[in-house]
């Protein structure tokens, strides 16, 4: 029988219509590497991108980045609490904080909290013990009146005070946490309130109870902080036209010289970006802007590898199936005659999905031969092109090309599935005797 | 011993609005018994073929017989079609009795011509069920029915004779208990109408297969079938018992029986024959 294999294979490839399914082959063969390649580079820029961060010194041995996860090595992102519930996101943070600082954490209060969201952010005490974030909450551990007022000043101001819990850091964890940050009093405060919009426990700066700030969510105010406080060393030099515009006042003895924005991923840096250009009539930036865009990219890249798969599978999908409509069209007399010899539905069936699946396998495998070959050539390319100080070093997901192979055997036995269906449903007897 | 035992069967053909457009088999009943040589004649649409194919499970009846019978006996069973048709039979339970028990032989062959004769006959034995030893060498019967040379050729480049005794050695290879003969020296010159029928009436006589030939040709079934039926619009119009002229004799092989064939059948053109 296997020569009847070899034989259904070969005439049909040697049909005119075989070029459909070759065409198909190539198809799937370009989509797997293209995907490959796309995948590939991606996570090895992505990858160099971390490493550059790193050396950056954008963060230290004390930072995140220190950490396993690599959620950690993004500086700005929040570290992922992975909870709904804000109790037990605060009380993961509070772990997580102590595992830094080596010291246990004992003052806060949960219950203040409602079912939500939480953000998080300091204030330093010497200010009253007043935060102001952003329009999203304000707290005043000793005047909730104060709080009332900062809050309706904020644009939106809608969160008022008994919503608000805080976090009392020792001090000499805060510096520890926060070196750059001048602590006057002797306690730190991180004020936590929920909020429905936020998806993470974030910390969104460090705010003064004269900034002005807008309310777009973690991104915008993380900016529009960074922003201000940029501003600030300007009102050194006299610059009052920006002092008018943000409303900020340069207080001796506070030195926001270097800060930690953590920004929300769902956010668009772009648009908050925009909002802060319309409010302040500046451009924002961060020092991590040519990092975002870089990775920015990678995970655009990612995103797109994906999609062009799919696309070009589905194409070729289409292909298959057409072509192998027309073997069941042109092979019914064959088909009548194993029918007649007592092949079963079955059999008949799976001779076609057999074909299909080995001309996926051929293509899916031919694809990612071809990417694993190609991807050093990329990785360097992409590598220049970035100006990346760090060299690109290659990673070949060799568990990715896995997958998309059998995601081109998958797809390719799934367009043959109703020819094969048809193939076998084909009444024998009729046939055969058209044929004579 | 009965193979097939048929009552009250019949065969509709409907359009595809479900109508009855032809009736192929009108309320037939036939016993065929095991080992017998039976010859159906008939004019064109007389509903042979339909019938033929009934007998090798390629087409059920229709309606499914209300209280009609549909006996097959094969290996000391006996199988009511008609009752397993009522039960919902499955498609894979009537393939694999066409694997196992059923060999065809067509007018036109239905060899695949890019395959050599060997692996054609090959084909016969693929789908019957694993384990039987009783099926033969498919080269030993090609050697018995004359083609052991031509064996290795690709079925495209051999002559209408010897493609209709490839496919008979295709249906004799799995040793079926059946052979349906449909139209099988309908295109076919004298010497290979020989041929072919003595490779037929070897499979009979040798191999105790039960033979049922369908036919246009009136001088065949006198000399090698044991009985005769005339089918006339569906329906069994004659029936007739014959004592075959032909006989197999001890040591005949198939050119010697063919040459006797044609002896008898051709007697004017039997000394010019070329047998290839």
């Amino acid at each position: 029988m296997r020569s009847y294999l070899i034989y259904a294979l070969w005439t049909d490839l040697k049909r005119r219509s075989s070029w459909a399914l070759l065409l198909s082959m190539v198809v799937v063969a370009v989509a797997t590497c293209l995907c490959l390649i796309l995948f590939s580079v991606a996570t090895s820029v992505h990858n160099a991108v971390e490493a550059e961060i790193i050396q950056s010194g954008a963060i230290n041995s004390m930072d995140i980045a220190a950490r396993p996860d690599r959620e950690y090595q993004k500086p700005w992102a929040a570290p992922p609490i992975g909870t709904d519930d804000p109790t037990t996101a605060l009380q993961r943070l509070l772990e997580l904080l102590e595992r830094d600082m080596g010291e246990r954490i004992t003052t806060w209060e949960p219950s203040w909290l409602s079912p939500g969201w939480a953000y998080v952010f300091l204030t330093p005490p010497s200010e009253g013990g007043i935060a102001v974030a952003a329009g999203i909450a304000l707290t005043s551990p000793t005047d909730p009146e104060a709080d009332r007022i900062a809050g309706e000043r904020l644009s939106g101001g809608w969160v008022s005070g008994e919503e608000v819990a805080q976090i009392v850091l020792p001090k000499k964890i805060a510096d520890r946490l926060w070196p750059d940050v001048l602590f006057d009093g002797e306690k730190a405060w991180i004020g936590i309130t929920e909020t429905s919009t936020c998806a993470e426990v974030s910390v969104a700066g460090i705010y003064r109870r004269t900034q002005r700030n807008h309310c777009l969510g973690n991104t915008p105010v993380a900016i529009a902080v960074q922003s201000a406080l940029e501003a600030t060393r300007k009102l050194d030099d006299g610059d009052t036209a920006i002092r008018d515009e943000t409303g900020l006042t340069h207080t001796a003895g506070l030195r926001y010289d270097r800060m930690r924005l953590y920004f929300d991923d769902r956010k668009s840096l772009l648009a908050a970006r925009i909002v802060i250009e319309e409010q302040y009539k500046f451009w924002a930036s961060t020092p991590y802007d040519d990092f975002e865009s870089k990775l920015s990219l990678a995970t655009a890249t990612r995103t797109s590898a994906w999609v062009v798969f799919a696309i070009t599978l589905g194409s070729a999908c289409g292909s298959i199936f057409c072509t192998f409509l027309a073997w069941v069209s042109r092979r019914r007399y064959e088909i009548a005659l194993l029918k007649a010899q007592g092949s079963g539905n079955a059999w008949v069936a799976g001779l076609y999905v057999l074909q299909s699946g080995v001309a996926g396998l051929i293509a899916g495998v031919a694809g990612a031969a071809a990417g694993i070959q190609l991807c050093p050539l990329l990785a360097a390319a992409v590598s220049r092109k970035l100006e990346m100080k760090t060299s690109v070093e290659l990673v070949v997901p060799y568990q990715i090309a896995l997958s998309l192979v059998g995601a081109a055997i998958l797809v390719s036995i799934l367009a043959a599935l109703l020819p094969a269906r048809i193939a076998a449903r084909q009444d024998p007897w009729t046939i055969l005797r058209e044929a004579v | 011993m009965m193979m097939y035992g048929l009552r009250d069967i019949s065969k509709e053909f409907r359009n595809s609005e479900g109508n009855v457009v032809a009736r192929g088999c009108d309320d037939v009943s036939l016993e065929i018994r095991k080992g017998e040589f039976l010859a159906v004649t008939g004019e064109s649409g007389s509903g042979k073929s339909t019938l033929l194919s009934m007998l090798g499970f390629l087409a059920t009846p229709e309606p499914v017989p209300g209280k009609g019978q549909f006996l097959f006996h094969v290996d000391g069973t006996e199988v009511d079609l008609a009752d397993a048709l009522r039960e919902g039979i499955g498609s894979a339970s009537l393939s694999a009795l066409r694997a196992n028990h059923v060999g065809f032989v067509f007018q036109n062959f239905h060899l695949l011509n890019h395959l050599t004769g060997t692996a054609n006959v090959e084909l016969g034995l693929r789908f019957t069920a694993k384990g039987r030893d009783d099926v033969d060498d498919p080269a030993e019967v090609l050697a018995f029915l004359g083609m052991g040379g031509l064996s290795g050729k690709k079925v495209r480049d051999l002559s209408g004779g010897q493609k209709q005794r490839i496919s008979v050695a295709r249906a004799l290879v799995k040793r079926p208990a059946v052979i349906l003969a449909d139209e099988p020296t309908g295109n076919l010159d004298t010497a290979n109408k020989c041929l072919v029928l003595a490779s037929l009436l070897i499979a009979n006589k040798l191999y105790g297969a039960t033979v049922i030939l369908v036919t246009h040709e009136i001088e065949h079934p006198p000399r090698v079938a044991d009985r005769s039926i005339v089918m006339r619009d569906g329906k069994i119009a004659e029936e007739k018992a014959l004592a075959p002229v032909i006989r197999r004799e001890k040591n005949d092989n198939v050119l010697s029986l063919a040459q006797r064939i044609a002896d008898d059948c051709y007697p004017h053109v039997a000394d010019q024959l070329k047998w290839d």
